[in-house]
Parts: structure tokens; sequence; C-alpha cells
């Protein structure tokens, strides 16, 4: 993947000189092409992925367009804050490239691997999250997140994933893309897992069980109306990720169910929404600004539980 | 820009100069920044990358009154010497009174004086300056002076009789 991301970016980088590439001193050899076409638009910034990230930001604040590169966990966990306060706060486009994602580089240990990058940035308002299955999916992916007027984190792969698109596919962000129709359960995939999503559904197809697959290539925003339509079609959906059970493509498919049918379940939750605060005051202001009081969550826990208490009747 | 967490300016202006420089504008961009701040990681990240791109076009004011919110800066985390470190870093480094406008605005005047290097003000000050009851006293980090405080406050800055 990481070679059709060079090959995509030295294109779209002939054609729009906003694009301004920083890589985290890594890509020996990779964006020479790039180096050459656009000498003044690639930067090493060096082992400092604190830096690059605020860096990046200021440089989209005068209206470029820079793309931060490097291995995932180091362009994500760890410059966290950055990508909070600089990149997503003040809405910049810039777009993040965590590269060997997931389990990319297994060989090299736990410290490369990147399996919580997607619950940490999701909580993040603002931000788009986007998860390749393949090289084609990149290319797309690539060129639309460049034409986003916010912030975009692309997780991308390494080297070697099988080919599952013949040509670019349609993409869109936002929304789930059909692989593979079925009529019984249906397999929700993100990331590098499509390969292994249409395996597993080859295998359920020999036991007779017709297996309909998607690729989740967008996980934030989540495409909820196609949620929406799936779990009404099928009995059984599977999310399939190279990522953590807590906080991914999983648990935010399980987030949208529980708060989805009220009718249908006993949890609720509480806390604080998918955006920054504009309107800054003393804690119990902004706990009322978000339905944090008790008379507030007394009252949705009240209605729910009477409209539970009919259902049951 | 929001810099509530410390450590984020520095970077996030050396951005917009390196952008200056790619789009080709004659600006130049101003941080202001803290000793304490200075305890950041990020911020010796930032002062590494500056002079590497020949970023003469930062300047870097670091306001250097010797306490940060919970001690003497200099026993925290050792900072000096303060300006040895930026020269070392490849800075064009200066040290000035910071209460003083003449010295500042001399500096100003003089920069950029090395061509590719980016500048560094180490401004010195006094917490609390020009107040005999503030002065030295590093809990007016936290406190909020009552009235009467504020009344001596003002007259001894001179702002009212």
């Amino acid at each position: 993947m990481r070679n059709a991301f060079a090959d995509e970016l030295n294109q779209l980088a002939l054609s729009d000189d906003r694009l301004v590439l920083l890589s985290g001193d890594i890509g020996n050899r990779l964006f020479d092409r790039f180096k050459q076409s656009c000498p003044n638009r690639f930067y090493n910034c060096g082992v400092a992925e604190a830096n690059m990230a605020s860096l990046a930001a200021g440089i989209a604040m005068c209206g470029l367009r820079p793309i931060t590169y490097t291995i995932t966990p180091f362009n994500t966990t760890r410059c966290l804050e950055q990508i909070r306060d600089d990149i997503c706060y003040h809405q910049v486009p810039v777009l993040i490239v965590g590269t060997g994602s997931g389990l990319s580089y297994a060989s090299l240990g736990f410290t490369h691997h990147s399996c919580e990058d997607i619950a940490m940035l999701r909580s993040l308002p603002g931000l788009t999250i986007l998860c390749p299955a393949d090289s084609m999916e990149l290319r797309v992916l690539l060129r639309k997140a460049l034409q986003l007027p916010g912030p975009a984190y692309l997780r991308i792969g390494k080297t070697g994933e099988p080919h599952i698109h013949q040509s670019v596919p349609d993409l869109e962000i936002g929304k789930g893309y059909r692989i593979k129709n079925g009529k019984d359960v249906c397999l929700l995939s993100t990331g590098n897992m499509l390969f292994t999503a249409l395996e597993t559904g080859t295998f359920l197809e020999k036991s007779d069980i017709s297996t309909e697959v998607f690729s989740f290539h967008t996980v934030k925003p989540l495409d909820t109306d196609l949620l929406q339509n799936l779990f009404a079609r099928f009995s059984v959906i599977a999310t399939m990720e190279e990522h953590s059970l807590i906080g991914g493509f999983g648990s935010s498919v399980a987030e949208w169910t529980a708060d989805q049918n009220p009718s249908l379940t006993k949890l609720m939750r509480f806390g604080t929404p998918d955006r920054f605060p504009h309107k800054i005051g003393s804690q119990n202001f902004l706990r009322s600004a978000y339905g944090l009081t008790s008379q507030e969550m007394a009252q949705q826990i009240q209605k729910q539980f009477k409209c539970q208490t009919l259902c049951e009747h | 820009m929001a810099t509530g967490s410390l450590g984020h300016g520095l970077s996030v202006g050396i951005g917009q100069a390196l952008a200056g420089k790619i789009l080709k504008e004659p600006f130049r961009v101003m941080i202001l920044m803290s000793d304490g701040e200075c305890n950041e990681g990020s911020v010796w990240e930032a002062a590494m990358f500056a002079p590497a791109k020949q970023l003469d076009n930062v300047i870097a004011i670091i306001d250097f009154n010797k306490w940060q919110a919970t001690g003497r800066s200099e026993e925290v985390l050792k900072l000096s010497p303060l300006a040895d470190k930026w020269t070392a870093f490849g800075w064009d480094a200066y040290e000035v009174d910071g209460h003083n406008y003449e010295q500042i605005l001399d500096v100003f005047s003089k920069i950029p004086a090395c061509k590719g290097k980016p500048t560094a003000i180490i401004a010195h000050t006094i917490k609390g300056k020009g107040v005999s009851f503030m002065e030295g006293d590093n809990n007016w980090h936290y406190r909020i002076p009552n009235q009467e405080e504020l009344q001596k406050a003002k007259q001894e800055l001179g702002v009212i009789d």
C-alpha cells in the first residue's frame, strides 16, 4: 500500500501545489520522485513526531495542505495531544497518514503495532478516519481525503496486501462499499481485513450460509444509514478489523446499536458529545450543556423506563 | 490558536514560517513562550527543526522570569545556560531586559542578523514586577487579588493616584 501511496501522492502533487509532505524520517527512497518533482514541498522532520504534527497545523493555517507520514503508533498515539489541540480543535486540513497499521509490522514487536489508534483518534471531534483495504481503495481515499475541508487520518498498510479491486472503485467517504451480495449473514470489514473477510465468506458459503461482505473504509463518520438497513436485513452481523476490540470499528458499531434501538436495549449511555465546546464556563455549566446533570439524566432514564415497561406489557 | 497546553506554540509558529517560505511570502512569525514551557520536549524538537531548514523568519521570545507553577525554574529542570542552549541548537540568541522596550526594539531592528538562522530572544523578567507584595512571591501564580490588594497594586504601578 505504501508504494501506491507514494505514487498517487506524487501524481496529485504535480497538479496541486498546496500539497506539502512531511515525513518522520522513514520511507527511504520511497519519496524520491516526489522530492525530485516538488523539491520545496518535502520535509524530513526527523524522529520528532510531536513537532511534526504541530508544524503541519501551522502550515495548514497558512492555506497549504500538509500530509504527515510515519509509522502508525508514532504518528498517532505518540503525538495525540498535538493532533487534538493543534489540528482537530482548529479544524485545519491536515492529512495524518499512519503506515504499517494494525499488525502490518508484526515481526518488529509491539512498539510498532497499532491496535489502539482508532480508539484514541475516534474520540477527537471533527477527524475523519479512513482505512483502505487495498492499494486501489487507498488511491481513491487519498484523493478524496485531500479535498476535505478538515483533518483526516488515513490508516494504511505496508506492502504485499492482496489486491481485491481490479480497478479504482467508486468509493465515497462515509459510505460503506458492498463487495459481495448475500442474504443470511453480513461481514463488515475495515482496512486490510477485507481479503480475510471474503475468505471467511467463502467458508460460510460452503456450509450454505449466504454471506454479504462490505468494506467499511470509513470508520468515522460511521455510515449509520447503511447499518440501519443491514441490521434490519440480517440476523448475524460481524465486524472485522486489525485493531483492539476496545474502541475500534466494532466498538463504534456496538455503540450505534446500543443508541439506536432504545426499545430493545437495557443500556443507556451518558457522556460528553463528539464536539469541542466553543462556550466555556464552570464545570457545572459544561455538564448542563452536555445533559450530564442528575435532573436531565433522571428524566431520560424515566422516559426510557416507561417506554420499556409499556413495551413489555 | 489555543496555547493552554505548553510546548505547542513554537512548533505551530515554525510551521507557519515554513509555509511562508514555501509560498514566498515575506512575513515573519513571532512566538512568545515561557521559561517553564521550555520543560516540554517538543520545544527542543522544534528548536532543532527551524535551523535545519534555515528558517530565519522565526523569532522566539522567552519570558524568562525564573519561576514556574510550583517552584524556581532552575531547580525544577536545569534551564541555564538558556541563551547558550539556543545558540548550541543553531539559533541566533540574544539576552535582553524584558522590561526595557528600548532593548527589545533594538534586537527587533537587527534581525535577522544571521541569514538562515532563527532568532531566540531571552527576555529576563521579574514575576510580579512593580508590585511590592507580588514580586518574588510565586503564590501569585495562582492568587487573584482582592479589592484592597488590587487598589494597592494599581497605585504602585502608577495606574491610579
